[in-house]
């Protein structure tokens, strides 16, 4: 199993949503689609890796980091957004 | 000998006890600096939290950085201590910060001198550094770390007093002593570079 998926199996902290995961140096932002399925919408979430990030300091004061460290590297850092 | 207690503020108290042994309990992160053996262990408890094991390893290379370059960080799990711990594990830690041997262990002349690749790996760049020095933190937050590539480099504040005068400095140096697992912590808030199109920096910001 990947990073990406075993860190899509884990649950975030309550109140909080996922909204993107780190691989540095790539960022995989988690997507919602959406289909019609005679006339019932179904939504599956996917993680895909992030086009055309606006460059320089993005900042945002709703967002918190999980980090997830392996033999002393950073292998992950999750995006996470409080819930409203 | 000398042993000091990780708080979970992230400070570090002196601790005295009548041997080292003593002073190891279950609950506790330990910063223990050996002058003798030139090395500063991490001792880190059975049942330590996370939050101090992370603290400890960014506060021992702090300790690292006021002891001198010939001292080396090794972190030690709790009944897992080498040899050449349990061979001191009777020794009488000293009673205050200044007992035992000087502080300073840098005797002008006498400290190695390090190599450009060396100092480069445990440091950021000059132009790194200016451009995320010069970027204002956002309000209300404090920066911890950064985060490039999978290294982390923590933010090592140093106070010395200079003639009664206290004087503060702080630089960004490479942790390794990072343990295994989940950090999370509500407090904390997150900047992202991007440069290229890829995440270049990831900054960790604690609210004030």
């Amino acid at each position: 199993m990947s990073l990406l998926e075993k860190i899509k199996g884990q649950a975030p902290p309550e109140g909080y949503e996922r909204e993107g995961i780190i691989l540095p140096p790539m960022f995989y932002a988690v997507t919602e689609k959406k289909v019609m399925v005679l006339g019932k919408e179904v939504v599956k979430t996917e993680l895909e890796k992030a086009k055309d990030l606006p460059e320089g300091f993005i900042f945002s004061e709703n967002y918190t980091p999980r980090i997830y460290i392996e033999g002393g590297k950073v292998v992950a850092i999750e995006i996470l957004k409080k819930k409203v | 000998m000398e042993i000091y207690n990780v708080t979970q503020s992230g400070e570090t108290n002196f601790l005295t006890a009548p041997t080292l042994k003593d002073a190891l309990i279950g609950d506790r992160v330990l910063i223990i600096v050996s002058d003798e053996l030139h090395t500063i262990y991490l001792w880190k408890g059975k049942e330590s939290s996370v939050r101090k094991k992370f603290i400890g390893a960014r506060l021992a290379q702090a300790v690292r950085g006021d002891r001198g370059l010939t001292y080396k960080v090794e972190p030690v799990d709790q009944e897992e201590e080498p040899p050449a711990l349990l061979n001191i594990l009777g020794t009488k830690p000293a009673e205050s910060p200044t007992a035992g041997q000087s502080m300073d262990v840098a005797t002008p002349g006498k400290e190695p001198v390090e190599s450009t690749e060396a100092a480069v790996a445990i440091t950021l760049s000059a132009d790194l550094k200016q451009k995320l020095m010069g970027e204002v933190l956002p309000e209300g937050f404090d920066r911890e770390g950064i985060i490039i590539g999978t290294d982390y480099y923590g933010i090592i504040k140093s106070v010395s007093t200079i003639l009664g005068k206290t004087v503060e400095s702080s630089d960004i140096q490479k942790t390794e002593e990072l343990p295994d697992g989940q950090l999370f912590d509500q407090s904390y808030g997150i900047r992202l570079l991007v440069e290229k199109g890829n995440i270049s920096v990831v900054e960790i910001l604690k609210r004030k």
